[in-house]
């Protein structure tokens, strides 16, 4: 058998050097433009804290509202303590925009003081601009229904 | 005392009895004149007191009228404003809620959700009075 010469070599190294560099750029681009795409939508989550200090927090209602930034509500789960453990109520109009009123509210007996998280709200961002949220108490009861003093937050 | 004065002479007391008589004569267009003045006095007296007597009334029916208005209005509550703040929210339904777990049968899931729901809607912004 007719052992191969340097040059056959060197050119088949160079072509399959070539033939690995196109597939290479083949599959790199071909994954990279959706990834492009992909990086202008993200999703992130809004945790909403509902603050009563030393007292009992039976019932919360807020308002989330998006003030800037592109971004749309895209789900929403429940808090941290398993008084408002449970998806809270919302509009489901509100979905898929930039504002919304959730509220809960629990009769039993095991309920939360001082900060608590009583919601996540999952968004949906588009673009590079950091969204900027804003929530507005609208409402906090006691056990006994009466209103208490509170403050809310995002985080 | 008839006796002292018995005793004065006569003209000393006819003097007396001309000087304390009354004149006579009051000329008749001057006796009109004050009688007018003091007819058309009283009259004005009369009339201001009406008118404020009137005005008075006017301004009592119209308190009243007010006052009573804003109190109906103060008493029909939104049927769905449990607690009676002026605004729908989760507070409405919790009063519901508590009432329900405190065994009020009146009272059924259903009416609880409605409100719930009412108070969370996109249009109830900031717990607006309706």
């Amino acid at each position: 058998m007719k052992r191969p010469r340097l040059f056959e070599v060197v050119l088949a190294a160079l072509l399959l050097s070539l033939v690995t560099l196109i597939v290479w750029h083949q599959a790199k681009s071909g994954i990279e433009a959706p990834l492009i795409d992909n990086a202008e939508i993200r999703f992130e989550s809004v945790d909403v804290w509902v603050d009563s200090a030393t007292q009992k927090l039976a019932a919360y209602q807020f308002e989330l509202a998006l003030e800037n930034g592109t971004a749309e509500i895209v789900g929403l789960e429940g808090g941290d303590h398993r008084a408002f453990a449970e998806p809270p109520y919302y509009d489901p109009a509100a979905l898929h925009g930039k504002r919304i009123i959730v509220a809960a509210f629990n009769t039993g007996v095991g309920l939360p003081k001082g900060k608590t998280r009583v919601a996540r709200v999952h968004m949906q961002i588009t673009g590079i601009d950091k969204p900027h949220y804003v929530v507005k108490l609208m409402e906090s009861c006691g056990p006994s229904g009466e209103k208490i003093p509170a403050t809310a937050g995002v985080n | 005392m008839a006796n002292d004065f018995d005793q004065l002479p006569a003209d000393l007391i006819n003097q007396l009895r001309q000087s304390a008589q009354t004149p006579s004569s009051i000329p008749v267009e001057l006796d009109a004149v004050i009688l007018h003045d003091a007819s058309s006095s009283i009259s004005r007296r009369r009339r201001l007191r009406k008118m404020i007597l009137a005005a008075a009334s006017l301004s009592a029916a119209a308190c009243l009228t007010i006052f009573g208005t804003l109190w109906f209005s103060a008493q029909s509550y939104d049927p769905d404003d449990i607690n009676h703040d002026g605004r729908i929210s989760i507070a409405d339904a919790f009063t519901l809620a508590r009432k329900q777990a405190a065994g009020d049968a009146t009272i059924t899931q259903q009416r609880i959700d409605q409100l719930t729901l009412a108070s969370v809607r996109l249009d109830n912004s900031g717990g607006a009075a309706r």
